[in-house]
């Protein structure tokens, strides 16, 4: 394969890929097919640069490959239990990797099918992994014991200028402080959203920060490392790593006095049929795609978006050589310094409409389609052909983590987000997980978090915003009118859950993501948001196999409890005897005559089976014939069986 | 009668409530207020309402029988498939619960319903009885459903979340709702969630008991549910495979042994994955009959403990609460009170061993 999808690597703005070391180029295998890529690539963005843009096919449409959404891999010689996230595992020379397929659902093909068709289908290469309603394949880590033990005063999830912040103000203070950052370097996603006047420049706010952490304690940051769990003071991260020159995965337990989430915000979906065909991208993910490692799909872009950090986007994109044919934004007439660039730079603009649908050309291109974003009717309006739709959406805070620290959640209504309400004990939400949006803000909250839990005097945190005259807020998340019911899915989020608002019987987990759509699409109401995250969004321990086995409890009583008063106040233990021979079953109903089959009518009801080999049975009876030569009858399955009471065993007091 | 008062306030979210609620207003021409929990459906299940159960009492299989008809009738009014129909398989692995089974498919039996023992290969030792043509309701589309019948009956619906409520002494109810409030002469706190919310532990009878719970959404098991409704009586789980989508789980009992219970009814070889799951608290009563009754030192009516088949029983509670109960549904009721009165015992039913 060809690096068809990378910018040079003197791209403007960094876009050449920060990350990469383009002196060291490697080759690896994916699924049978070479990959070609640099180090400091991750398997994913090498394969993204290498034209590999779907991960697969879900309800007979190809499944767009992206940071949010892609395979496992691991060696192709060793077992499923190494397996390691594509955009956390990087990319080695000579590495032979496969990628897993999702769980296996009943209507899936078997394995040794997909063999047969990867090799003799007509559809090549690597990811032909067909998906079901459910998730992808289960995250081995998620069950892994723990192979290293750490301890820190202060752990901070997320390298982000917030977490980076409450570092700082920890290490001031002598602690020591764990950073785990799941993405290759700190940072976050500083770049993306910039810099207000009056603020400093992301990278001299990044140096400022990491200078800031030389304190009198100790900070240590993992990054390619995500925590996925917190409860009982401890924090739990897979981290990914390089031993002997292969990847390796490695799970950490941290033992933690307090800890701050500063897992930031991920971007929602806009909801349109197509949304997550190959082609169709986020904003974020596409900026920081070409900055860390210089990806960018295709060569014709179109941009659509609800606010205005994508107008920034389109420039540097522009300036990187990239043919930006249209910026369609869903507010009607915005402003924004942004907004004046781009025009500036000659880029097409449109305002007031969104995208309606998107399906594949046959020149493996995407037709998007447009309508007016204010018009409830939503008829076409105009559409594009083009490479690659990046999709802009609202922004939602990362909040996995509160959820599990036991942290409730509202909907707040300005912000068309989910966002983090109430305390929990040790641990803080900051910066844009906890809804603030200025760097100053940001920067601000994740120091006096740090400074509270540690037990000092937290300054008070405001945000810093520029006034709406000047920068238009962002529009709700777009929800096209022809989302269900058509061709062509529209999901509600980007990753594995593959929702697509069909309704509460949706198999598998709903993201925080899906939960937003949902309130946006009014399929949830506002007072569910709480329980419905806290109950379909949390990580589980899956049910395992159990052998488990009710053990016998001792009961003397032959009587039990739920016949209690049924045959009058004094019913007798009796033993009958069958003239036919026939053994009694217990629940069987005895009648004075055989023609009653009224239940409340019946005078008795057998309580025991009689011995093997024998006949009759032993019954609870009011007032049973003095002699046996009266026959009383036994009713069951349909047939009445005479007996005769050949014993009286008693009373049972009942 | 003015706006913002009402005969009774109905509180709960559960069918059994929500069913309630429209008999006492359509039926009984009540004013009724319900405050009950917004129904998206996307909460995890606490609960199946189906119109059968391992009964053991041949006046409570009665009563059951007409109530249910008369509810499937109602609903069936409102809108075609509201009720459903389902096979329920109920699962005894312990010699007692055996018994029991058999105690009532002969009262099932002579009742006209089709209950017939199968066998299981998986569980050899186990007595497993199958129930045909069972009516069935699924909660979460109960609301939406019964919107417009329900407004038109006059019922005032409430979101709990948005809805302060306190009980008096009296049995009556005030609501403050958005700042505006309401009064109800008869509060009725019907099921879980109302009991969990609105009722301190020291108001309970002493015949309801708390257990742990959870409710559980689980991925579709390689082997689907061989059963569309499967009840293990003595391992507490219930199961309700919901199509393709996966399968419904209540569990109740020690939170210890939760996990290996629910376990230990699917066939897995592998681990099942959980799309998701809620910890709730269930109320039941030791001597398996439910419990209908006031709360301690008040009279405020408490509904519990009706398992399975509580929401087809509303008709006959409807009735009851009206004063208008025919005689052998007061005779019903009577004896499934307070357990301060001692013919409680003459009401116990089938109920599982404690895990």
């Amino acid at each position: 394969m060809t690096q068809v999808n990378r910018l040079a690597a003197d791209a403007a703005h960094g876009f050449g890929g920060t990350l990469l070391r383009r002196d060291r180029p490697l080759r690896f295998r994916l699924d049978g097919e070479w990959v070609e890529g640099f180090d400091g690539d991750t398997v994913l963005s090498a394969a993204l640069a290498n034209g590999i843009v779907s991960a697969g096919r879900h309800e007979g449409h190809p499944l767009a490959l992206t940071a949010e959404f892609a395979p496992l891999v691991r060696q192709r010689t060793d077992d499923d239990s190494t397996a390691l996230p594509a955009g956390r595992a990087p990319a080695l020379d000579g590495a032979d990797l496969v990628s897993l397929p999702p769980d296996r659902s009943t209507t899936d093909v078997p394995g040794w099918l997909s063999a047969l068709k990867r090799r003799f289908g007509r559809q090549r290469g690597p990811m032909l992994h067909r998906f079901g309603d459910t998730a992808s394949a289960s995250a081995p880590w998620l069950a892994a014991t723990p192979s290293e033990t750490l301890t820190a005063d202060l752990v901070v999830v997320g390298a982000g200028i917030a977490g980076l912040a409450a570092a700082g103000a920890a290490a001031a203070l002598g602690k020591r402080v764990i950073v785990l950052e799941r993405r290759q370097t700190p940072g976050g996603l500083l770049h993306y959203f910039g810099s207000i006047e009056g603020e400093d420049g992301p990278d001299t706010l990044l140096q400022t920060l990491i200078k800031g952490l030389e304190g009198r304690g100790s900070v240590r940051i993992e990054t390619s490392t995500e925590a996925f769990r917190i409860g009982g003071g401890k924090v739990v991260a897979h981290r990914v790593g390089t031993t002997n020159g292969r990847a390796a995965g490695q799970v950490l337990e941290i033992e933690a006095g307090a800890v701050v989430i500063a897992t930031g915000s991920s971007e929602r979906l806009p909801i349109f049929p197509g949304n997550r065909l190959p082609g169709v991208v986020g904003a974020i993910s596409t900026f920081m795609g070409a900055l860390d490692h210089g990806v960018w799909l295709g060569r014709r872009t179109t941009v659509a978006t609800p606010n205005s950090h994508a107008y920034r986007l389109a420039i540097y994109a522009a300036d990187a050589g990239q043919s930006m044919q249209r910026i369609v934004d869903a507010r009607l007439a915005p402003h924004s310094r942004f907004i004046d660039f781009c025009k500036a730079s000659g880029i097409t603009l449109a305002s007031g409409l969104m995208v309606s649908e998107v399906t594949s050309t046959k020149d493996a291109g995407l037709q998007v389609a447009f309508t007016a974003s204010s018009s409830a009717a939503q008829q076409p309006a105009s559409s594009i052909a083009t490479d690659t739709l990046v999709a802009a959406g609202n922004f939602q805070p990362e909040l996995g983590l509160w959820v599990a620290a036991g942290g409730e959640v509202v909907w707040a209504a300005t912000d068309h987000a989910i966002v983090p309400v109430g305390g929990r004990d040790g641990v803080r939400v900051v910066g844009a997980a906890a809804g603030w949006r200025s760097n100053t803000a940001v920067i601000a909250s994740g120091r006096a978090a740090a400074l509270e839990l540690l037990g000092k005097t937290a300054p008070s945190v405001s945000e810093r915003l520029v006034p709406i005259q000047f920068e238009t807020p962002d529009a709700p998340a777009s929800i096209s009118a022809n989302r269900s019911g058509g061709r062509i899915i529209a999901y509600f989020d980007r990753g594995a859950t593959l929702f697509a608002g069909s309704g509460p019987g949706h198999a598998g987990p709903l993201s925080l993501g899906d939960i937003a759509a949902a309130v946006a699409a009014d399929l949830i109401p506002v007072s569910e948001v709480n329980a419905i995250v806290r109950e379909r969004t949390a990580e589980m321990p899956e049910l395992a196999p159990s052998t488990w086995a009710p053990a016998p409890v001792a009961n003397d009583d032959v009587v039990p409890p739920y016949l209690a008063g049924r045959f009058g106040p004094k019913p007798l233990l009796c033993k009958l005897a069958a003239p036919d021979a026939k053994p009694f079953s217990p629940g069987s109903l005895i009648f004075r005559t055989h023609e009653v089959s009224d239940a409340s009518s019946a005078i008795g009801v057998i309580v025991a089976a009689p011995p093997p080999g024998e006949s009759g049975g032993i019954a609870l009876v009011a007032d049973p014939p003095e002699t046996p030569e009266v026959l009383i009858f036994v009713k069951e399955t349909g047939s009445a069986s005479p007996a005769r009471v050949v014993e009286r065993r008693g009373t049972t007091g009942n | 009668m003015a706006d913002n008062a009402y005969d009774f306030a109905v509180l709960g979210s559960s069918a059994q409530a929500v069913i309630l609620a429209a008999f006492l207003a359509s039926q009984q021409r009540r004013s009724v207020v319900l405050v009950a929990e917004a129904a998206s459906g996307f909460r995890i299940r606490r609960a199946f309402d189906l119109g059968m159960a391992p009964l053991t009492r041949p006046e409570t299989m009665s009563l059951l029988r007409r109530s249910s008809s008369e509810t499937v009738s109602a609903l069936d009014a409102v809108a075609k498939g509201l009720v459903g129909r389902t096979t329920a398989h109920f699962v005894a692995d312990l010699p007692t619960s055996r018994d029991g089974l058999m105690h009532f498919r002969q009262l099932a039996r002579l009742s006209g319903i089709q209950a017939d023992v199968v066998g299981d290969r998986a569980l050899p030792a186990a007595g497993v009885l199958r129930v045909r043509d069972v009516p069935v309701i699924d909660a979460r589309t109960l609301l939406p459903a019964l919107a417009a019948m329900m407004a038109g009956a006059g019922v005032r619906r409430l979101d709990a979340a948005e809805t302060a409520v306190s009980l008096k002494r009296d049995g009556s109810a005030r609501l403050t709702h958005k700042g505006l409030a309401a009064e109800a002469r008869q509060a009725i706190v019907v099921g879980d969630d109302a009991i969990a919310t609105y009722l301190s532990p020291e108001a309970l009878d002493r015949s309801l008991v708390a257990l742990p719970a959870s409710g559980q959404f689980l991925a579709p098991a390689k082997v689907p549910l061989a059963d569309p409704f499967v009840s293990y009586l003595d391992r507490g789980a219930t199961l309700v495979a919901e199509g393709r989508a996966g399968i419904h789980a209540v569990v109740t009992g020690s939170t210890d042994t939760q996990d290996q219970r629910l376990g230990s009814t699917l066939r897995l070889d592998a681990p099942l994955r959980r799309a998701g799951a809620a910890q709730f608290t269930s109320y039941a009563t030791m001597d398996g009959a439910p419990y209908v009754g006031p709360v301690k030192g008040g009279r405020a009516l408490v509904i519990a403990g009706f398992g399975l088949y509580g929401a087809f029983m509303a008709p006959a509670l409807a009735r009851m609460i009206c004063g208008v109960a025919s005689t052998d549904e007061s005779a019903w009721f009577a004896v499934r009170g307070s357990s301060r009165s001692a013919t409680r015992a003459l009401a116990a039913e089938f109920t599982r061993a404690a895990a």
